[in-house]
């Protein structure tokens, strides 16, 4: 999985680059709170109130602009009630149990009804005894794999990409001249 | 995100060759005892083993719908901050001006364009960072315009000339 996608392990896409929009004092303080994206939003909310101090928007405006900030402190809720509670493990854990179990009768029960067909009849039912135990392992390792979205693995939500698509189109509200380009799939996987 | 149309079969191998290789050899067990020892003990028959398969498959089909509502929640999500921080650009490029302020002058205007512009610069580090990973952020040199806007909100740093 390692070389899937851009970003991840080779292309060092690292914390480091946060200076690239805070100033240093800044990023150094925000770095240190346990919850950096939640004290950043906070910031956001006291530079509201200072541009309300100086008049620079309106009481109406002020509660508009704050409802934006509120609605993204929901979404970063929704996002951390995944990551933080895993998928029940009752479900996880027993599915993988029951295939176990499976898999060991499988072998047996198809070389009873093959021995039906002959005394070299038996040998016949090892490549179906792999196709089914195949299939089973496979539906419980894709079932694995969606059950956590946020670990940055190659079928994971595209975070880094959907991050790019935002800071691009917030540089060209501002007229920016640097927009960097949007994250590309590589070896079919988009991070 | 994998964005191609179909796995390729190479694909698939490299991702589960290790548990062919393990479920081979097991299901050679079961016949090399009926070809070289033959108990007839062994004879089991076919009808309990396909109510596990059919109770099994089951159980997976559901909770694999379960994995995947998981899923496609968090690209809901990922949706919605889209939208936000779209409109959190729009709505600061917007709303932020001097129509309120009486002593309005041309110097002021130039400022609160650089305001609106920290603004929204920041946001972008919220969405970045709200995720709790530390691999997500994205690749450039360092933007010096919105780094040398000083940033001392708690002072009144906003009528502070730049």
């Amino acid at each position: 999985m390692k070389e899937v996608g851009v970003g991840l392990y080779n292309d060092d896409q690292l914390e480091s680059k946060l200076e690239k929009y805070l100033e240093e004092n800044e990023m150094k303080r925000i770095i240190e709170y346990k919850n950096s994206a939640t004290q950043l939003i906070d910031q956001q909310s006291q530079d509201l109130r200072a541009l309300r101090k100086t008049n620079k928007i309106d009481d109406f405006r002020h509660m508009e602009l704050q409802k934006v900030l509120n609605d993204f402190y929901v979404h970063q809720g929704k996002a951390e009630r995944i990551k933080k509670f895993p998928f029940p493990r009752q479900y996880g854990g027993t599915s993988s149990i029951l295939v176990a179990i499976f898999i060991f009768l499988v072998p047996f029960g198809f070389a009873s009804e093959f021995s039906k067909l002959g005394p070299n009849g038996v040998w016949l039912s090892v490549p179906f005894s792999i196709l089914v135990s195949w299939i089973y392992i496979i539906r419980e390792l894709v079932g694995d794999y969606s059950e956590n979205p946020f670990e940055g693995l190659g079928n994971d939500i595209p975070m880094l990409s959907l991050c790019r698509t935002i800071e691009i189109d917030s540089l060209e509200m501002l007229g920016d001249e640097n927009i960097p380009p949007a994250i590309q799939a590589k070896n079919g996987g988009i991070l | 995100m994998y964005v191609k149309k179909n796995f390729t079969l190479r694909g698939v191998l490299a991702f589960s060759w290790f548990h062919i290789v393990w479920i081979s050899a097991w299901s050679l067990i079961g016949p090399s005892l009926f070809y070289f020892i033959d108990p007839e003990w062994l004879d089991i028959p076919w009808l309990p083993i396909s109510i596990v398969a059919t109770a099994v498959a089951f159980y997976i089909g559901f909770k694999n719908n379960s994995s995947y509502d998981r899923l496609w929640e968090a690209r809901k999500i990922w949706g919605a901050i889209i939208n936000s921080s779209r409109m959190w650009g729009a709505v600061v490029r917007s709303y932020v001006s001097d129509q309120f302020d009486p002593t309005a002058t041309e110097t002021t205007l130039k400022m609160h364009s650089q305001d609106f512009a920290v603004q929204a610069y920041r946001i972008i580090i919220c969405v970045e960072k709200s995720v709790t990973n530390p691999y997500r952020m994205g690749a450039r040199e360092p933007k010096q315009t919105c780094k040398k806007i000083g940033r001392e909100a708690d002072e009144g740093s906003w009528s502070r000339p730049l």
